[in-house]
């Protein structure tokens, strides 16, 4: 899993590449929430470059999205690709990474 | 990541479900067309199925999925499970069993094996096409498996489920993904609302990313019954917090829900009336009303007594969904759910610590007993009765029912009668009856040699029988019971019996035995177990039976058994196999001879006596016992013992079968609890002793293959007088 | 398993090997260290009647009963004589079925010995006045020779086992 990160005007956005799953959550946790300071005022994940994902990849991603609120940072999912939604539809989490106008 | 646990978890669950679906399709095969067999079918299919689909053995899946289709339509009453289904639901059966066997051994399934599953699908074909006039005779039927709910419902086929699960936290580190029980419980309905529960994803610090935080609230809409759902949660379910409310339970049923759950009840109360479970007026109500009563009459009411007062619900359906409450947990305490699987392996270690325990108190014993303080004594006493107790109840954690393993003979005669063309029944007698687990893995090879040998040898063809105006079908019968704390299994058949005269003739050809011996009625029939006397050669009814006969006899003499025969011409055999209950932990009975110490089990001896206070058969070693003549050995003698100075010899006097003999000993200590200690492949030739134990002392001592012993003084008295054997023959009469 | 210094050689690679050594009479014998699990003083033999020479009874190791060899006799020598240097050398080895845990009688226990496998000679055809077949080689050591031996054949299960049946008929 490897996480490289842009950033544009007020926007962060973290893209994921590789599987979101439980053998890479722990590694992922470090990277993603590292100097999270540095990152924008609004975070987006790009996530259409991810593999495989699981409930411990969702729930990482549920976190960090109550992570973020909490320094005030609304997190969104800018890109994702079919596997990835049909697993958040399925845990009927997909809304609460929709773009906050 | 280790799925090790679960996955194991299936493997066992399927076996079990694998054999149950056996013995439910061979009832059939036997005129059972109860629907509950039928359903026990489905279930067995269907679980097999569902968690299969749960670790992703997608061959299981789809071949169980096929014949799960066909038994559902069995169950519908849209087809009739005929003697021709049946025969390819057995193989079926034991493809299912291959397919899980294979995902055990981490095996692909090679392409034979699937063109052999293929084959089968295609077999049952047939069924699977609806025959449009059946189908329309029988749809009213369609019902039959669903239990009534309640008599003021309507019929619906969308039954709304609220399931409401907390996971473990160690879920995901398990192995185990709730997404996959998504997946499995959308096999059996649709999934109408899910809210993931997000409140318990802790602060920065405390997150551990393999931790699951998550809960779920899902609404299904399923004809499944709550078991099928709460399969769905079978490898989860002890970690687990469960709660399904099934269609159509009242208000109160959710009002508890929510009071159980950890959540804030106001957000819970919302899901629920987000997913139609209930309107937000009736929980408001409900709440509201529940509140005060409990506030005005310091207790709290009943929600249901509240719910009819206020007549938001008719008294009736109250009643119904309590009972309904009520049936489902019946179901669960008098069902399978009051198993806990165990590890063999763990179990095993808890038995020889409690050796080890059995051991040591002796050692406690010894001790106490040469301090010889009361006190001391009177506590170590009752130490040793606790220890007993535990004992005791440990071994009966490995004890099992020998019906499971007798249940496998079903098939075995069934298949087997019908490729040699014969007509044979089996009955099983006192299959509850309990044995230790190493035991039975270890019966299974001899009892399928005699019972095959029956069915070979002893049954008579169809004409034969009929000829001989016995019924056409033949009749093996497997019958277990105890018997001072032995087992004794018994396998009679009614065919063709021993011919005493042939087997004599026959050894006597063979040189087994010499012309004019004289031989008991049982020594004779024991000459089967010879390997002598296995040839090719035809000898009517024993034709065969010689045949690895000797090798079933060592395996029972293994076990510390023994085996007995008794048979008539024309009437048919019964073999009967005499096992002690555990191998483990013995009641033994410490001698010495020589300076070795001997341990004899309790439940062999009579008694003991003073060899001197005995009258002795002259020139024999015999002596007599009230009148009876027993044959003795003397330990020192036949293991060539060095005598001791001053002893007064005991003779401990035994019994196994039928058979009795004396067991000269120098010194006589008492009884004692013992741990079997297998004296390993090194000894194996060593005959008369069984085993070895520790003694409380730490030495080591020999426990003596009693059966064996007897053996020794019985031929020896035999070889030396052959007047003896006439005797003991008429005793034995 | 019998000509394990010469495939070695053949490879030239440096293999150090561990064994204990150990005397039986004035003979120095040794067994990779790795086949053994444990010394313990001798005490408390039971004998097991009607057993050959070799076969000296069993202990309770622990709660395991173990059978203890003379491998004095198992060599052809004389059988040991207890002494106060006795000891059981408790060996485990490993067999195509299972697990065997022997114990072996010896006068006394030397060191553990570190052999590069070219100081170990092959077992010499004869000579050595014991089968060939038990010896793995001959390390030598300090001017004196040190029988390496092998200790699944030496104490092969199975030949032990027929032994006993042979004695016994």
């Amino acid at each position: 899993m490897n996480i490289s990160r842009k950033k544009s005007k007020d926007t962060s956005t973290l893209i994921f590449e590789g599987d979101l799953t439980i053998y890479y959550v722990a590694q992922i946790k470090d990277e993603l929430f590292a100097d999270y300071e540095k990152l924008a005022d609004r975070v987006a994940f790009d996530l259409s470059s991810v593999g495989e994902i699981d409930t411990a990849g969702v729930q990482l991603l549920l976190f960090a999205k109550k992570f973020f609120s909490s320094v005030r940072r609304p997190l969104f999912i800018s890109k994702s690709n079919e596997s990835v939604e049909s697993v958040l539809t399925a845990l009927d989490v997909n809304t609460q990474f929709a773009i906050e106008s | 990541m280790n799925l090790d646990g679960a996955l194991q978890t299936f493997f066992a669950e399927a076996e079990d479900f694998l054999n149950s679906m056996e013995a439910a399709l061979l009832r059939m095969d036997e005129g059972d067309t109860d629907m509950e067999t039928i359903n026990e079918i489905f279930r067995a299919a269907h679980t097999i199925k569902g968690s299969a689909g749960l670790f992703g053995l997608n061959d299981i899946v789809s071949f169980t999925h096929i014949v799960e289709n066909v038994l559902d339509r069995a169950r519908d009453e849209k087809i009739v499970i005929s003697s021709d289904l049946l025969s390819i639901f057995l193989p079926c059966r034991d493809h299912i069993a291959v397919l899980v066997e294979n995902a055990r051994q981490e095996q692909e399934n090679d392409a034979a094996c699937l063109a052999q599953g293929k084959a089968l699908l295609d077999s049952l074909q047939p069924w699977l096409e609806a025959a449009p006039q059946q189908v329309a005779a029988n749809v009213p039927a369609a019902s039959v498996a669903t239990t009534h709910a309640s008599n003021s419902d309507v019929e619906t086929n969308h039954e709304a489920w609220h399931i409401s699960v907390r996971f473990g936290p160690d879920l995901l580190r398990n192995g185990m993904d709730p997404l996959s029980i998504l997946r499995y419980l959308r096999t059996l309905g649709e999934i109408s609302h899910i809210t993931t529960i997000t409140e318990h994803l802790p602060a920065f610090d405390d997150y551990d990313p393999e931790q699951l935080y998550l809960g779920f609230e899902i609404t299904l809409i399923s004809n499944a019954s709550q078991q099928q759902i709460e399969d769905a949660f079978m490898f989860v379910r002890e970690e687990s917090e469960l709660k399904i409310i099934p269609p159509r339970s009242n208000i109160e049923a959710y009002v508890n829900l929510i009071k159980s759950l950890p959540e804030n009840t106001q957000r819970l109360g919302e899901i629920l009336v987000k997913s139609h479970a209930i309107t937000f007026q009736e929980l408001e109500a409900a709440l509201a009303t529940q509140k005060s009563q409990a506030k005005s009459s310091g207790a709290v009411g009943m929600l249901g007594n509240i719910l009819i007062e206020e007549q938001s619900v008719p008294a009736e359906i109250v009643n119904a969904a309590l009972d309904k409450q009520k049936k489902v947990s019946e179901k669960k305490t008098s069902g399978e759910n009051r198993f806990i699987r165990v590890d063999a392996e763990r179990l095993d270690i808890l038995i020889n610590l409690i050796g080890e325990l059995v051991i040591n108190r002796q050692r406690v014993d010894l001790l106490s007993s040469k301090m010889g303080n009361p006190t001391l004594i009177e506590a170590v006493t009752s130490m040793g009765n606790f220890t007993e107790a535990i004992r005791d109840a440990a071994l009966t954690l490995r004890m099992v029912p020998i019906g499971d393993t007798f249940q496998k003979f079903k098939r075995v005669v069934r298949d087997t009668a019908k490729s040699i063309g014969k007509e044979i029944e089996l009955e099983i007698e006192g299959a509850e009856t309990e044995l230790d687990r190493s035991m039975v893995e270890k019966l299974n090879d001899p009892l399928m040699h005699i019972v095959r040998n029956a069915m070979d040898h002893g049954i008579e063809a169809i004409a034969v029988r009929q000829e001989r105006g016995k019924s056409s079908s033949g009749t093996i019968k497997l019958t277990a019971r105890h018997d001072a704390g032995n087992i004794v299994i018994g396998i009679h058949d009614d065919g063709g019996g021993l011919d005493i005269e042939r087997i004599r003739k026959k050894a006597i050809a063979n040189g087994i035995l010499e012309e004019g011996e004289h031989l008991t009625r049982q020594e004779l029939f024991q000459l089967i177990f010879h390997p002598g006397l296995s040839t090719a050669e035809q000898v009517t009814n024993l034709s065969g039976r010689g045949v690895g006969m000797d090798v079933v006899k060592r395996n029972i003499e293994e076990l510390q058994g023994g085996i007995e025969i008794e048979s008539e011409v024309g009437v048919g055999t019964s073999f009967s196999i005499r096992l002690p209950l555990t191998l483990a932990i013995i009641d033994g009975f410490h001698v010495t001879a020589g300076h070795i110490d001997f341990i004899v089990p309790q439940n062999t001896i009579l008694e003991c006596v003073d060899l001197n206070s005995l009258m002795h058969v002259q020139g024999q070693n015999c002596v007599n016992l009230r009148g009876e003549q027993v044959p003795y050995i003397r330990l020192r003698e036949i293991f060539s013992l060095e005598p001791k100075d001053h002893s007064r010899e005991k003779i401990v006097v035994v019994q196994f079968g039928e058979k009795r003999a004396g067991i000269v000993v120098d010194e006589l200590h008492g009884e004692i609890q013992t741990v079997v200690k297998p004296m390993g492949p090194i000894f194996q030739a060593l005959k008369g002793i069984g085993g070895s134990s520790l003694l409380g002392t730490g030495a080591v001592s020999l426990i003596l293959d009693v059966q064996q012993l007897i053996g020794f003084a019985i031929n020896r008295e035999h070889l030396r007088n052959n007047a003896f054997s006439v005797s003991a023959q008429e005793q034995e009469q | 398993m019998n000509q394990p210094s010469r495939q070695k050689k053949a490879q030239s690679v440096e293999v150090i090997k561990q064994y204990l050594t150990f005397r039986i009479g004035n003979e120095n014998y040794g067994l990779e260290l790795s086949q053994t699990r444990e010394i313990i003083e001798y005490s408390g033999i039971t004998e097991v009647p009607l057993m050959p020479n070799f076969l000296r009874g069993v202990i309770n190791l622990r709660g395991e009963v173990v059978p203890v060899i003379d491998l004095a006799v198992r060599l052809g020598r004389k059988p040991i004589e207890v002494q106060k240097r006795t000891c059981i050398i408790v060996v485990e080895l490993q067999n195509s079925e299972q697990n065997h845990v022997l114990g072996l009688l010896a006068d006394s226990v030397s060191e553990v010995i570190d052999m590069n496998d070219d100081n170990i000679e092959d077992a010499p055809s004869f000579g050595a006045n014991i089968r060939a077949d038990f010896i793995q080689g001959i390390a030598k050591r300090d001017d004196e020779f040190v029988v390496l031996l092998d200790a699944n054949s030496a104490l092969s299960i199975r030949e032990l086992a027929h032994l006993v049946e042979a004695q016994l008929q």
